[in-house]
């Protein structure tokens, strides 16, 4: 994916949200020379706490996290209006969840 | 007795099956970071400075990684090797490595263990027998608990682990709060081919061998009640001083 991107992100800010402390670390170092500013959350809590500071343009989110899931957080801010552009990851795939992730207009998987 | 090492030999590959299925999945997570970090390397080799400081950082948390996994299949690996087992361990190393292998099926899992007792009290207690015969007996106990906390949706499942000597014999007391087990089959539950899972979960063997491997191997016992909780077994091994 490094180096492939076809947008531009130059001005953005990413939110990243994942528990596993070393796969949080090195996804924010890949990005970091791909946008403006790289925001990074350990649970939903921060993350909620960082989207409602920060502007944020995109979501990169892990499913399993240790409070909620990726899930019930794109569920949260979506009641809340917004429509920012979340990307769902996670090691274990499953079709279930990509079903109804995408119910909650998620972007990528 | 054929019967029986039969028996324990059908429910060690029972167990096998799920710790490869275990593995795998512990894996994932680390061999995912590591793709990130082999990215990561190849964007500092691109670049004009060379960071040293960041290329030092980033070696050492591949080792911590790759040091993670070689843990996971270590303990796999010495739990499945009887030969590799002496004939005499100190009990801590026995509840440290059941207890690790427990870790790796509850990854993801809300279920807690809590250590009630004195860490250098249990490094002092010496056991005649097999590590990894009693490791089963002890995880066997883990696994069913675990089972039946997911079963029941029990609300903060904790699993309780203490342990004390009396006399010549060290009590282990590994205590659930998953709501205890009916009176009417509570004296069943340790007999050959008794299961109150469905088929394809349990062969009902799990405790019998646990029983047996407890008394045969080790001269010890065990026994089973309620208390306000859930089940406590309680296991009674005669030790020797360190």
């Amino acid at each position: 994916m490094i180096g492939n991107f076809k947008y531009n992100f130059d001005k953005s800010t990413i939110l990243l949200i994942d528990d596993e402390e070393l796969t949080l670390k090195y996804l924010a170092r890949n990005l970091e020379d791909y946008f403006s500013c790289v925001i990074t959350a350990k649970d939903s809590k921060e993350a909620l706490t960082k989207f409602e500071t920060y502007k944020i343009d995109i979501i990169l989110t892990d499913f399993f996290m240790p409070d909620k899931t990726g899930l019930d957080f794109v569920k949260q801010i979506r009641k809340s209006g917004y429509e920012t552009p979340v990307i769902y990851m996670s090691s274990y795939p499953d079709t279930n969840i990509l079903l109804e992730m995408i119910k909650q207009q998620v972007s990528g998987f | 007795m054929n019967q029986q090492k039969l028996l324990i030999r059908q429910q060690k590959l029972a167990t096998m099956g799920d710790m490869i299925s275990t593995i795998a999945h512990q894996w994932r997570q680390p061999l995912n970071t590591m793709h990130l970090i082999g990215q990561r390397l190849q964007i500092l080799a691109n670049k004009e400075d060379i960071k040293k400081d960041e290329i030092s950082e980033t070696s050492n948390d591949i080792l911590s990684l790759t040091e993670y996994m070689k843990k996971r299949v270590e303990n796999f690996r010495s739990y499945l090797k009887p030969s590799s087992s002496k004939d005499k361990f100190v009990i801590q190393d026995c509840i440290g490595v059941t207890s690790d292998i427990m870790e790796t099926f509850l990854k993801d899992n809300p279920i807690r263990i809590k250590y009630d007792y004195d860490v250098d009290l249990a490094k002092k207690l010496v056991i005649n027998g097999k590590m990894n015969e009693l490791s089963e007996a002890i995880l066997n106990i883990l696994i069913n608990a675990k089972d039946v906390f997911q079963e029941r949706l029990i609300q903060n499942p904790l699993l309780v682990i203490e342990l004390e000597t009396k006399r010549n014999i060290i009590i282990i007391t590994i205590k659930d709060n998953a709501g205890g087990i009916k009176d009417e089959i509570i004296d069943l539950i340790f007999n050959p081919f008794f299961t109150t899972k469905s088929d394809k979960q349990g062969t009902g063997i799990g405790l019998y061998i646990v029983k047996s491997i407890i008394q045969d191997r080790f001269g010890g016992n065990i026994v089973v009640y309620n208390d306000s909780a859930g089940a406590c077994f309680e296991i009674t091994l005669p030790y020797l001083d360190y």
